[in-house]
């Protein structure tokens, strides 16, 4: 089935392996291929295939393989892999007389049609490894022990952009040797860097921060390669940090030579953490007791202030909710209750986190008295309770490992339904029952799953004496184990500074390292230091430097990764939607019942209103649409003429009308506007502007009024905080 | 999961052309680009509708039946032959079956990703989804090309759902479809907030323009940043400012046995509004069927509809109804040539059927139909192995469809644009053209 080569083409073939094999050679120096060293299976040739992409899932890493011809994925499994190469198909991809005749060398290679096209040379040091290794008889070796795997890099030109790679591995224990050749780089997305894969050398095109995975046998390493910008920045940008959150940010600043934004006024400062800590913009009365406060101790009054208000629990109850799930069950009005107030306690009382967590666990009775037991009752079925406990809790997207080994991370099939099965036993009735019997089936094994710790261990019958539901339980809030502390002031710094450490915050993985991994230490330290509570971790954000630096756009292409400028976010849709309402001071009324209410306390998922899922309303995390605050057609079309706002605007008893009514100026209307809307004064510039065209005639100034609270409501100030 | 690059194609790689910024991101691109825009079928059409198969339509109850095959292959349903000579399609398409010399039929597309959110991404943008960045789909493209030179319409509308993978990624708001929803369940199709509020009048929507218009200036203007000079309602005020707005969504003024024809679900209706939408010249629509992910009982859900059903009202009969609908009509206003119809699903499913008397999902090889924009005529393209698994030859990935789609369409798949962390992305980095497609 080979094809033959003409003799004036086997000369070239030739002349062209002499050149490429002295090329070959050079690089072969910096590796160990050029000794008579034995070829091995585990630690050469499954790593050479990973490398060019073989046993990805798009190709015989797929869980039907390819052609007849399945591989692990990525290599993870290597006995299976050397079943299917050597022995599989009647050992027919082996030739150990011919080895360029080999199916695996000349498939690839070109040599035979290939459905994957021809995917390296048959002069490359690749071709030479596949053959040197079935000459040698296609053996497996002995199994040994990936014991370390590292990378290291420099910059090999004056201009410092481009790096060198090498992989450095050692089997047990023993000295390290070079493995850059056989070890898979990549970057994601593949295209976004120029890189030589088979050099390993790769160009940093651009300022930024680039991550680099590293690939080998069953180890995935992130490479971090940052290119400063070098940004000659206004001196009185720089800001002397305050506390040790802005002296780790500044840190990483400098490093790049960013310059930092400046901080937003005093005023918006307020109305920010106002919005970020209690879901609501301030008072006119708050504004003025505000004023009042000594500036030296201002700020901490006001965050002290705002977290032991009741608006601040009302808040955060409704975040709570979002995150666990609540949501109604028909016929069932109770369920909402009791978990409502068993969340609205935790919050109120600052209840530590691992608590909590080991009581939504491990709950079990009446879930109409018992409010943690709903989470295990609205978690439906094992499975979905191990992907939401798995994403909550732990910050891990765990589905994919369903159906195969997850290809991004390390989780495995046995992880993935070794989780659901400890879940299993539960009675998800009304009444909550842990321990009884059941079990879920491990796809892979087409038996009962074991149950398990995700990448830790099995559960064994020592553990069982408690249920498995107690041992994961106690796993996970065991004050050793930094993973829960860790997603939850990950998930809190996300939302408070727009972007989290690890982001997407419920996606921490080795293949995706925190941006400020010594930072998101000192948070988790601290945290840990204040008894696991809401209340200092939010305290310290808020009174920190890098939270209160102003949206302002410095240049295009810096990445919102290094906090060099704030990140502007868009208000939640309950926010926005109570913000009209409170600006306008007309109260929202509740069609089904004709009584007032706020959206934040809307907090039963199921329960649907049209502004607010026009809005973008966010009710479950997984079902989360990344782009909630963009303000699409339909949105923009709602808000303009839709009732969310026209109603209560055009209503005639908004707090314009009654200024109108008592025959204000329309200088105080304009300023006490501003105040309500961006929780500032108007500048002089602003009340010029507006002044001259306010109409004169009583019917014309209450529409322009109406308009012009249209537009202040409809501003990017107003919208974000 | 990380896409596959041959090792070859990465070291010819071009580094980034430096070319000039064209307005909306796009960075030109050089004599390539030419060579493309030259080429004979780029630009044929200016409207394109996909109507979206959700769930992974079968492929052997549509496009590509088997005969020949054990009866668990075969499936339950017959076949009726077409107007292509020896061509046959599943029995339910009947009306598809009368106009297939229109069309254009794939029966070797390909793909490696069988999960939902994963496919869909991947037939609607034509890249493989990745953590860290989320591609525009096609209609966004579209829209983001045509915006400046488009009056007051939307230019990607969807209706009467967005499904992963529908919406702008990178691109921002600006290119999202306008969703036209149902009032309420099975209700009719209405774009809402299209009429003045009790009120209001077009001098005032106006007067608000202008106002908000300042009022963002000066905001602008106190952070520093460079001055767009629009507001996030521009699209909004754009389209109120005409009238021919509120009659292109008004269903009611087409005759009764117009919308009898496409047929008076859902799905037909918004078949309807698609025709009536590009009579308008809105770039791009999108009609989503949903219900085609059929683990079971694919006699109830792909024909009968309910049990017991005399005259099946299933996905297939109402699938068939609408698009033959349309397609004639398309045809009978001249609009035909110059708009690309698109019927397709993310994958197919298992050639087997299941102890459930379902398909599960298969992605290694399904069908789809095109029809209009200059494509070829009563053309098969590719097959299936005996049995539906496998590409027999020709085989067609998602990226190869959205390359000859935005050849299509008018969009140089080779050109980049500038995604929001500063970084020129392709349009279309690993599809080919396919030849037999022009």
């Amino acid at each position: 089935m080979g094809i033959e080569l003409s003799s004036a083409r086997k000369l070239s073939r030739a002349m062209l392996f002499a050149v490429v094999s002295l090329a070959c050679m050079s690089v072969a120096i910096a590796n160990d291929l050029h000794d008579d060293r034995a070829i091995d299976f585990d630690s050469d040739v499954v790593p050479i295939l990973t490398k060019h992409g073989c046993n990805a899932g798009a190709c015989h890493g797929a869980a039907a393989g390819r052609g007849q011809f399945p591989l692990s994925l990525f290599g993870s499994n290597p006995d299976a892999d050397y079943e299917a190469i050597v022995h599989a198909f009647q050992g027919r991809r082996i030739h150990l007389q011919e080895p360029e005749s080999s199916l695996l060398l000349a498939k690839p290679s070109g040599r035979i049609a290939h459905e994957g096209g021809e995917i390296f040379d048959p002069s490359s040091s690749t071709a030479l490894l596949l053959h040197r290794w079935i000459e040698q008889g296609a053996s497996r070796g002995a199994k040994r022990t990936l014991t370390s795997f590292r990378i290291e890099w420099q910059r090999i030109d004056s201009d410092r952009h481009r790096i060198q790679l090498r992989a450095l591995a050692s089997m047990d224990e023993a000295d390290e040797a070079e493995v850059t050749d056989r070890v898979r780089f990549s970057v994601d997305p593949s295209d976004s860097l120029p890189w030589d894969p088979d050099q390993a050398i790769i160009d940093l095109d651009r300022p930024g921060r680039f991550i680099v995975l590293a690939r080998y046998m069953r180890r995935v390493v992130p490479v971090i390669l940052e290119r400063p910008w070098n940004e000659p920045l206004d001196s009185a940008k720089k800001q002397t940090g305050a506390g040790w959150i802005d002296a780790e940010i500044d840190r990483q600043l400098d490093a790049m030579g960013l310059g930092r934004a400046p901080e937003v006024e005093e005023s918006a400062w307020m109305r920010r953490t106002c919005l970020d800590l209690t879901g609501r913009l301030p008072t006119l009365q708050q504004l003025e007791q505000y004023d009042a406060i000594d500036p030296s101790m201002r700020r901490q009054a006001w965050v002290d202030q705002l977290l032991s208000s009741p608006e601040y629990v009302e808040y955060g109850t409704n975040r709570m909710a979002r995150l666990l799930g609540l949501r109604g069950l028909p016929n069932e009005p109770q369920v909402v209750e009791s978990f409502a107030q068993w969340i609205r306690r935790s919050v109120d009382e600052d209840r530590p986190f691992p608590e909590m967590v080991r009581e939504l666990l491990t709950s079990s009775g009446d879930s109409h008295s018992i409010g943690a037991a709903n989470f295990s009752r609205l978690a439906g079925d094992p499975r979905s309770h191990a992907e939401v406990v798995a994403r909550t809790f732990m910050g891990v997207r765990l589905q994919c490992a369903n159906c195969h080994d997850h290809p991004f991370d390390r989780w495995t099939q046995d992880d993935y339904h070794g989780l659901a099965a400890v879940f299993a036993g539960i009675d998800r009735g009304r009444v909550v029952r842990l321990g009884s019997r059941g079990e879920v089936t491990n796809l892979k094994t087409m038996q009962a799953a074991r149950p398990r710790i995700p990448g830790v261990r099995f559960l064994e019958s020592a553990d069982l004496h408690d249920l498995g539901v107690d041992a994961f339980a106690k796993w996970i809030v065991d004050p050793g184990n930094p993973v829960l502390a860790r997603v939850m002031v990950n998930r809190v710094w996300g939302e408070m500074m727009g972007r989290g450490l690890v982001h997407p915050i419920d996606d921490f993985r080795e293949t995706n390292p925190a941006s400020h991994p010594e930072l998101l230490d000192r948070l988790v330290a601290f945290y840990r230091s204040e008894g696991y509570r809401l209340r200092p971790l939010l305290r310290q954000i808020a009174l920190s430097r890098v939270y209160s630096r102003s949206p302002v756009e410095m240049e295009l292409g810096v990445s919102e990764v290094f906090y060099h400028c704030g990140i502007a976010r868009p208000l939640e849709p309950e926010v926005l939607f109570d913000a009209v309402h409170d600006v306008l001071e007309v109260p929202s009324i509740d069609p089904s019942h004709g009584k007032e209410f706020r959206a934040v306390q809307w907090i039963d998922a199921n329960v649907s209103n049209e502004s607010l899922d026009i809005l973008g309303r966010c009710s479950r995390p997984e079902r989360c649409n990344v782009s909630a605050g963009s303000f699409g057609l339909e949105r923009q079309l709602h808000w303009l003429q839709g009732e969310l706002v026209q109603r209560p605007l055009l209503s005639g008893s908004t707090f314009f009308d009654r200024f109108i009514e008592s025959g204000a100026d329309d200088r105080t209307i304009i300023e006490n506007a501003y105040r309500r809307v961006y929780s500032r004064l108007p500048s002089p510039t602003e009340i010029e502007l507006w002044l001259p065209q306010v109409p004169a005639s009583a019917n014309q100034r209450r529409e322009w009024y109406q308009d012009w609270v249209w537009s202040l409501l409809s501003s990017s100030e107003f919208m974000n905080r | 999961m990380p896409s596959f690059i041959p090792a070859k194609t990465l070291m010819r790689r071009d580094l980034i052309r430096i070319g000039c910024l064209f307005p909306f991101g796009w960075i030109g691109a050089d004599r390539a680009m030419a060579a493309t825009t030259n080429h004979v079928g780029f630009g044929t059409a200016k409207s394109c509708i996909v109507l979206w198969l959700d769930g992974g339509p079968s492929h052997l109850e549509m496009w590509d039946p088997k005969v020949d095959v054990p009866a668990e292959v075969r499936g339950p349903f017959g076949t009726i032959p077409t107007r292509i000579p020896g061509i046959h399609f599943s029995e339910g398409l009947v009306r598809c079956a009368s106009l297939a010399d229109r069309m254009t039929i794939i029966r070797s597309m390909t793909s490696p990703l069988g999960e939902h959110g994963l496919a869909n991404h991947y037939l609607l943008t034509g890249h493989h989804p990745s953590p860290s960045i989320v591609y525009p789909s096609l209609g966004s493209l579209v829209a983001n090309q045509r915006r400046g030179n488009f009056g007051a319409l939307p230019c990607y509308v969807a209706a009467p759902e967005i499904r992963t993978g529908m919406g702008a990624g990178f691109l921002g708001a600006e290119s999202e479809p306008f969703l036209v929803r149902t009032a309420k369940q099975g209700g009719a199709l209405t774009a809402r907030d299209l009429d003045f509020y009790p009120g209001m009048d077009a001098s005032r929507l106006q007067r608000r323009r202008e106002m908000l218009l300042r009022i963002e200036e000066n905001h602008q203007q106190k952070q520093g940043t460079h001055s767009i000079k629009s507001s996030r309602f521009d699209s909004a005020f754009g389209m109120l400012a005409s009238d021919s707005l509120r009659q292109a969504f008004d269903l009611n003024e087409e005759p009764e046995g117009t919308q009898a024809k496409y047929g008076m679900r859902t799905f037909g209706q918004g078949c309807l509004l698609a025709r009536r939408l590009v009579e308008r010249e809105v770039p791009f629509v999108t009609v989503v069927q949903t219900g085609w992910d059929t683990h079971e009982n694919i006699v109830l859900q792909l024909r009968d509809g309910y049990a017991g059903a005399k005259e099946g009202v299933g996905l297939i009969p109402t699938f068939d109804q609408a698009a033959g609908a349309l397609i004639e009509d398309l045809e009978e206003r001249g609009l035909l040539d110059q708009t690309l119809v698109i019927a397709m699903g993310e994958f197919g499913r298992t050639p087997k059927l299941n102890p459930r008397g379902g398909r599960d999902h298969w992605p290694r090889v399904f069908s789809m139909m095109m029809c209009g924009g200059g494509l070829p005529r009563g053309l098969v393209l590719g097959a299936s192995d005996r049995v539906g698994e496998s590409p027999a030859r020709d085989p067609v990935e998602p990226a190869d469809l959205v390359h000859t789609l935005c050849m299509r369409l008018g969009i140089d798949p080779h050109s980049r644009i500038m995604s929001n962390d500063g970084r020129p992305v392709p349009i279309n980095a690993h599809g080919k053209s396919i030849d037999a497609l022009g």
